[in-house]
C-alpha cells in the first residue's frame, strides 16, 4: 500500500508549464515529489517517462507517467475529486474552457516567448501578435463570463485560471529584462489583468512561485542565448 | 430534438474528424459547406478568433477546434465512446491527439513547398510517422484498441489525406516496408464502415490540392 497515490513531478523551476501542474497539485492538496531536472542534462528518468518529447513537465502517479501540461491538469482533475474541479460540469463551457486555455497556450504564450527571444523587427512583430491575441482574449473571458467573473477563492479556481497565472505570473520580470513594458497588461486587458491580480494574491499561489529575482535571472539567461544564436 | 449544424469545408480533414465522431454515434446533422475565400458573415460570429471550419453548433451555440468539438460530442452523446474511461488512459489518448496537432503543419507544407523548404516538410513528416510508428500503436489494431477511438480520428489525415499529398509531391514515405505498423492501421482504418462512407472524393481531392500547390507556388515567387 506504499505505492498507493505516489506522486511526483519532474520539472524545472522557471517553466510555466511545470508552473502549471505546481499549481493543480497544491490547489487539490495532493502532496508530492519534486524533482528538479537540469534540462542540459536529463535524468534517465525523464527520457524513460518522455521519450517522444524528453520534455518537462512529467507527473508520475504510481510510476505511470502523465506528459503535457494541460493533459495533466485535466487527468489530475479526474483522478482526484476533491479540492476545486478545474473544468466545469457543463460541456459546453467545457469546451468554452477548452478552447481559452489552448488558445493561451499557444497562441498568446508562444508570442511572448517570440518577446523574450528576438529583438528590432521580429520582437516588434511579435509584440503586436500579443496585443491581439490578447483583445481577443479579452472578449472571450467576457463570454465565458457573461454575467461577471465570480470572486476567486482557492476552492473554485479553475484550468484556465491555473493557465493564466502561469503564462503571465512572470509579466513584471519580463518587463525588468526587456527594460521597459512592450505591453501594458493593466491597460490592454483589464479583465485578464485583475483576475490575474487576484490569483496572484491566493496564498497557494504565492507559495508555488519561484522568487522574482531567479525569474528574472532565468529570462536574462534564455534571452541572451536566443539573441546570441540568432546572431552567429 | 436540439438541432446540430456543422460548418465545414469538403476536403479538410478536420471536417472529417468531426463528421466521423459525428456518424459514430449516430448524431444528425445539418452541413452547411463554408466558401473560405468568402466567408460568411455566419461563420465569422460563430468563430470570431480563428475565422476557420470546422464549427459544431448546437442549439445555436458555437464550439470551434475540432479535437474541442469532439471532446463537446463525447461528453453531449456518451454512445460508443471514443475515449477510454480510464483516467490514465484518457490523458495518452490526448496525449496523441496533442502530438498530432503539433506535428500536422508539417505534413501540409509537404504538398505546398519545394526545395529546401519541402525536404524539411519530408524530413519532419517522416520522423514524426517513426515515432508513431515506434511508440504509438503497440501491437493495436488501432490506437483505440479493437475499434476506433478519438487518437485513429485525429490521425485520419494521415490515413487519407498524406497519400494524396505524397502523390502531388512524387514521394512515398508511408511504405509498408519502413512503417509496417502504421501502414496496416490505414489500410483497417479506411475499412472501417463509417469512415470508408465518409470520405473526401480523392481524385477530386487530387485536382484541388494539386491546384491549390499551383497557387501557392506562384504566389510565392
Amino acid at each position: 500500500m506504499a505505492e498507493e497515490n505516489k506522486v511526483s513531478l519532474h520539472g524545472f523551476f522557471a517553466s510555466p508549464y511545470v508552473r502549471r501542474v505546481e499549481l493543480a497539485l497544491k490547489f487539490k492538496g495532493i502532496p508530492y515529489e519534486y524533482v528538479e531536472e537540469d534540462l542540459k542534462n536529463k535524468s534517465s528518468l525523464l527520457l524513460k517517462y518522455n521519450p517522444v518529447h524528453k520534455k518537462v513537465p512529467v507527473l508520475v502517479h504510481n510510476g505511470k507517467p502523465i506528459v503535457e501540461s494541460l493533459v495533466i491538469l485535466e487527468y489530475i482533475d479526474e483522478t482526484w475529486k476533491n479540492g476545486p474541479q478545474f473544468l466545469p460540469e457543463d460541456p459546453y463551457k467545457r469546451a468554452q474552457i477548452r478552447f481559452w486555455a489552448s488558445f493561451v497556450h499557444q497562441q498568446v504564450f508562444q508570442n511572448m516567448v517570440l518577446i523574450l527571444k528576438t529583438d528590432g523587427e521580429a520582437q516588434e512583430k511579435a509584440v503586436k501578435e500579443v496585443s491581439e491575441k490578447l483583445s481577443l482574449l479579452e472578449e472571450g473571458i467576457k463570454s465565458i463570463f457573461p454575467e461577471g467573473i465570480p470572486i476567486i477563492d482557492q476552492e473554485n479556481v479553475g484550468l484556465l485560471d491555473i493557465v493564466i497565472v502561469s503564462t503571465f505570473s512572470s509579466y513584471k520580470a519580463l518587463k525588468e529584462v526587456l527594460g521597459l513594458e512592450l505591453i501594458d497588461l493593466e491597460k490592454t486587458s483589464p479583465l485578464l489583468f485583475s483576475r490575474l491580480k487576484a490569483l496572484l494574491e491566493l496564498p497557494v499561489v504565492e507559495g508555488a512561485l519561484p522568487p522574482h529575482e531567479k525569474v528574472v535571472g532565468a529570462l536574462k539567461f534564455m534571452r541572451q542565448n536566443a539573441l546570441n544564436s540568432a546572431s552567429v | 430534438m436540439a438541432e446540430v449544424k456543422l460548418h465545414g469545408r469538403w476536403y479538410s480533414p478536420f471536417l472529417y474528424r468531426v463528421i466521423w465522431a459525428l456518424k459514430l454515434k449516430g448524431i444528425s446533422y445539418e452541413y452547411i459547406e463554408e466558401d473560405l475565400s468568402n466567408k460568411s458573415p455566419l461563420l465569422l460570429q460563430y468563430n470570431p478568433v480563428h475565422k476557420k471550419i470546422p464549427v459544431l453548433v448546437h442549439s445555436g451555440k458555437p464550439i470551434c477546434e475540432s479535437m474541442i468539438i469532439i471532446e463537446y460530442i463525447e461528453e453531449k452523446w456518451p454512445q460508443t465512446p471514443l475515449l477510454p474511461s480510464d483516467p490514465y488512459e484518457r490523458a495518452k489518448a490526448r496525449f496523441w491527439v496533442k502530438f498530432v496537432e503539433e506535428k500536422a503543419p508539417a505534413f501540409w507544407s509537404l504538398y505546398r513547398s519545394t526545395g529546401e523548404e519541402q525536404k524539411k516538410a519530408l524530413k519532419d513528416s517522416s520522423e514524426t510517422l517513426k515515432i508513431v510508428e515506434e511508440q504509438g500503436l503497440g501491437e493495436k489494431k488501432f490506437f483505440g484498441g479493437d475499434s476506433i477511438g478519438i487518437v485513429d480520428i485525429a490521425f485520419g489525415a494521415i490515413a487519407h489525406w498524406f497519400g494524396v499529398f505524397e502523390e502531388i509531391v512524387e514521394v512515398k514515405v508511408l511504405e509498408a516496408h519502413a512503417f509496417p505498423r502504421l501502414h496496416a492501421w490505414k489500410v483497417n482504418f479506411e475499412e472501417v464502415p463509417v469512415i470508408k462512407e465518409n470520405l473526401p472524393d480523392r481524385d477530386k481531392m487530387l485536382d484541388y490540392f494539386k491546384k491549390r500547390r499551383i497557387e501557392s507556388l506562384s504566389a510565392s515567387q
